[in-house]
């Protein structure tokens, strides 16, 4: 048992359970559509698509467990894999297409084969759903067979983006513009979660592949949690900013969206309500005891027997007694199941990480994180950002960095890219003056940056380091290379911004 | 030498250019094609008024949009640091080693990959590392995440467990988008240098006498004279020698004047050390005798300086760094002993000339009353003649013979003293420095 209990706390529940989960995920968020697409294209008798997603996730996730737990060459043992793959289809079929038949009932399969042959004069929903199911059958097994490396990950995703561009095209043929709307709010989602669930299994595939490219070490950490801030904060910004930038375009997406959170919010109201139904109970009773008691105390008549809240409302249950169940109802239900796998996904991810981080500490080696963030140094890396970014299509000034004389001043637009040492060096002493630590004529370089690593203390190892490069071109004659020039650029950057953290004095 | 190491340490320190590494067919489609693709699918959403279609072209543009902004700037701006806390050690002892990487930009980064060239010898404690393709080489691997305007600082401790000059790099570090799609590594190739001094042990427990081992030096008091301390002159007589002569104070004086010197209470103890293991004309080492001799000169240097005598140390060997003859001239300054030891760190078993032309062509630069002692897993003929000569010529010579396998030596002429091969020196304990 403790054995057990040791492989367990030791599981690797992001590469064993975290990727394969987003890739599942990603596969149904693809296929889902293109069962939308048939029962609008074919107007099928019930208003259904013909598998939910549970259903899709159930007929992938089964074959890849098999597959991946009952691994052996052995002719039985392929044998007992098919069947259960099998009879996994045939559940879902049974769940999904029931026809009011006993749930034991060999009568099933009479209904079955009369839908089969039923679908040779009318197409039925459950032709799409078996080949559906055999093909995330196939695939589940072939992800429970392979490393889920990036590669593979990739070419799934490739495969998911075109179907899906190939679903909106085949739409638009098939049934007109008119269908936009409609296709936009059936859609739109499940795009949106193809793309985040796809983006997540590749980050998870790439970290993977660095990591077993790195070392064969099984007990490796796979990541930490400034990862996983970064891998949310980046898939969830693409998608939002994506879903805003496309909402723009369609009023009817807007909707859609406003509509699936005022549904969502709608039900967490209602769960709530329940929730503090039993606090409403307790209140209750404890008003009814403060007033009993001050009742003894008084010797006034006691209060009424306590009367508890009718929870069962007689009419309100009346309403839902007889309310059939609205799509809107299923929309919201699909929705709120699709919002349990996500925080599952990342609940599972958060405490797999941080059960990596307390056995990292205990074993790894000694790790110190500082920060070195300042708002002026941020605003001073956006300002240098935006003008790389727009000295593009700016007339170009190399010509005038090419003189060699000392400038009095420069522009921000002089800055970029110098190669040459002698003149960063140059610029580097005008901006430590203009800041109050000026050169004095009979310092030597070396003093100089002693005198500035007081000051700064941050920037004493970059400028000692351009001191040195400095030194050699100046004194030395070396002709410094395109690298030299390049580390120097970069030495002076990082200089810059300390620098002009500092009070200007002029 | 402290100055020596950083000096090159300096030099190294180069840092190449990045490149972009990783699976091409991959990067190529969002790389290459990635603003054709969202252009495409743009426009046909548009003229279809597909929004769905516009999503999937704008999830394009911005997925490919942030793995691009990754591929550019991922390594730009970040400062790889590596340092050995202590830089010198004995064997046996532990330093740590730490890699400091920072990232100065608003752009965190999701992976980082370092891969630390590292010496085999040396011994890590704590950390993962992977083989080199290089011979005795092993890279330490570090996968790190940064976020923005940050920096980690990693140490890893290591234990000595071998004597040498070991050096640390080059580096290659590696990073990229977060989906790797693109993937970016440049190299840096400064150098560290980790410098294990050699265990110095007790002179009983290597088999040689300490007491008088190597001369007197209260009997030769007064004997001798410093010629640098001159305490002043007088008349000229017979027997004199010309050397002697104060030719400004004899100008001044209009006849004769001889300098008088002090007279100096220190000797001199010069040891040769021959890192020749095997029969001359062939090529190799028996390391366990290599190192037995290298400890036996460092621990006579120990006694020799904390004894009293002024000691140097001849190896027929060049040093790493710089790349000088190994020639430490007798001395009793309070570096000296660092100074041999530091030397003796970095003997390779390799011999750039023959001990006895080593030890004929110093002999005539040492002072008169020095002991010579000679330190050799293989007395040569040649050798023992020029001791004898040596010894013949008035000099003190003493022979530490490793292994002490030969018995051609005669006792007779020369002090001569055997190690055996078979001294547990590995667990020998490290003597504490003396003599400072």
């Amino acid at each position: 048992m403790p054995a057990f209990l040791n492989r367990v706390a030791n599981f690797d529940w992001t590469t064993g359970v975290i990727s394969p989960l987003t890739v599942i995920l990603m596969e149904v968020f693809w296929i889902y559509p293109w069962l939308v697409w048939s029962r609008e294209m074919f107007s099928f008798n019930y208003p259904y698509t013909p598998l939910n997603l549970g259903s899709l996730i159930f007929l992938i996730g089964v074959p890849f467990l098999v597959s991946r737990f009952l691994q052996g060459s052995r002719k039985s043992l392929r044998w007992i894999k098919l069947a259960i793959v099998m009879v996994t289809i045939l559940i879902v079929l049974r769940v999904e297409y029931g026809g009011g038949i006993s749930l034991f009932s060999g009568q099933w399969f009479i209904y079955l084969g009369r839908l089969i042959r039923d679908s040779f004069t009318i197409f039925q929903p459950v032709i799409p759903a078996m080949v559906v199911a055999i093909y995330l059958s196939w695939r589940g097994i072939r992800m429970g067979y392979s490393n889920l490396f990036f590669t593979d990950i990739y070419r799934s995703f490739l495969l998911g983006m075109t179907a899906l561009i190939l679903l909106i095209i085949v739409w638009t043929t098939s049934m007109g513009t008119g269908t936009i709307e409609n296709l936009t709010s059936t859609v739109g989602l499940q795009v949106a979660g193809f793309f985040f669930f796809g983006l997540i299994a590749l980050a998870l595939g790439n970290l993977q592949s660095i990591r077993q490219r790195m070392i064969r070490d099984k007990a490796a950490p796979l990541s930490n949690r400034r990862w996983v801030i970064i891998l949310f904060g980046i898939i969830g910004g693409i998608v939002v900013l994506a879903g805003g930038v496309a909402s723009i375009f369609s009023p009817g997406f807007i909707t859609m969206i406003t509509q699936a959170i005022g549904y969502f919010f709608q039900a967490l109201t209602r769960v709530i309500h329940y929730v503090l139904i039993p606090l409403e109970y307790l209140a209750g009773g404890l008003v009814y005891v403060v007033q009993w008691l001050l009742s003894l105390i008084r010797g006034a008549t006691p209060p009424k027997p306590y009367e508890p809240p009718d929870f069962f409302d007689p009419g309100e249950l009346e309403a839902l007694e007889y309310q059939p169940v609205s799509v809107d109802i299923v929309l919201i239900l699909k929705w709120v199941f699709f919002a349990i796998i996500v925080i599952a996904v990342i609940y599972l991810l958060f405490k797999s990480l941080s059960r990596l981080r307390f056995t990292r500490e205990a074993a790894e080696v000694e790790e110190i994180s500082e920060s070195l963030w300042s708002w002026p140094g941020f605003i001073e890396d956006l300002f240098m950002f935006f003008h790389s970014l727009f000295d593009r299509w700016r007339p170009k000034r190399k010509k005038l960095l090419q003189v060699s004389s000392a400038p009095g001043w420069y522009t921000e637009n002089d800055i970029q890219n110098i190669k040459n040492i002698r003149e960063i060096y140059r610029h580097l002493l005008w901006d430590a003056s203009e800041h109050g630590i000026h050169h004095r004529s009979y310092e030597t370089p070396y003093e100089f940056a002693g005198r500035l690593g007081i000051t700064l203390p941050d920037g004493s190892v970059p400028m000692n380091e351009l001191t040195d490069i400095y030194v050699n071109v100046r004194y030395g004659e070396i002709n410094a290379g395109d690298t030299k020039s390049e580390q120097a650029n970069s030495l002076w950057k990082t200089l810059r911004r300390l620098i002009l953290g500092l009070k200007k004095t002029r | 030498m402290a100055d020596g190491l950083d000096e090159i340490t300096l030099l190294k320190d180069e840092v190449s250019s990045t490149r972009r590494v990783g699976n091409e067919s991959i990067s190529r489609i969002i790389g290459n094609y990635w603003l054709f693709t969202f252009a495409v699918l743009l426009i046909i959403s548009l003229l279809t008024k597909q929004t769905p279609l516009l999503l999937i072209s704008m999830l394009f543009f911005f997925t490919g949009g942030v793995a691009r902004l990754w591929d550019r700037y991922c390594l730009s701006r970040i400062e790889y640091r590596r340092r050995l806390r202590p830089n010198r050690a004995f064997i046996g002892d532990e330093v740590y080693l730490e890699i400091e990487l920072t990232n100065r930009k608003p752009l965190p980064l999701p992976w980082v990959r370092i891969d630390d060239e590292l010496p085999l010898e040396i011994e890590l404690l704590k950390g993962r590392t992977s083989p080199s393709h290089r011979e005795k080489r092993m890279f330490l691997n570090d996968f790190l995440s940064l976020g923005w305007y940050h920096r980690i600082t990693r140490r890893y401790p290591l234990r000595c467990t071998q004597r040498g000059l070991f050096h640390f790099g080059p580096t290659s570090i590696r990073s990229g988008d977060i989906f790797g799609i693109f993937s970016r590594e440049m190299e840096t190739f400064k150098m560290n240098y980790l410098m294990v001094y050699p265990k110095i042990v007790s002179l009983e427990k290597l088999g040689i006498p300490s007491k008088q081992a190597f001369g007197e030096i209260r009997t030769r008091q007064h004997i001798f004279e410093d010629p640098v301390l001159t305490l002043g002159i007088r008349d000229y007589q017979t027997g004199d020698s010309l050397k002697r002569i104060h030719w400004k104070a004899t100008a001044r004086h209009g006849k004769l004047q001889t300098k008088i010197f002090e007279p100096t209470t220190t000797t001199d103890m010069s040891i040769f050390l021959d890192v020749r293991t095997i029969k001359p004309s062939l090529w190799g080492s028996r390391p366990d005798l290599f190192e037995l001799a290298i400890i036996a000169a460092a621990s006579i240097s120990s006694y020799g300086i904390s004894a009293g005598y002024r000691t140097g140390l001849y190896v027929n060997q060049r040093k790493q760094i710089p790349d000088v003859p190994i020639r430490i001239p007798p001395g009793q300054h309070k570096d000296q002993l660092m100074q041999i030891l530091e030397a003796l760190a970095q003997v390779l078993p390799f011999e750039t000339m023959p001990i006895d032309r080593l030890v004929r062509n110093e002999s005539q630069n040492l002072a008169w009353g020095s002991t010579m002692v000679v330190i050799t897993a293989m007395p040569t003929d040649a050798l023992l003649s020029t001791l004898f000569n040596m010894r013949k010529g008035g000099r003190r010579v003493v022979l530490i013979l490793i292994g002490g396998t030969r018995t051609a030596v005669s006792g007779e002429s020369l002090t001569v003293y055997n190690i055996r091969e078979d001294i547990p020196w590995r667990d020998m304990e490290t003597l504490p420095i003396t003599g400072v």
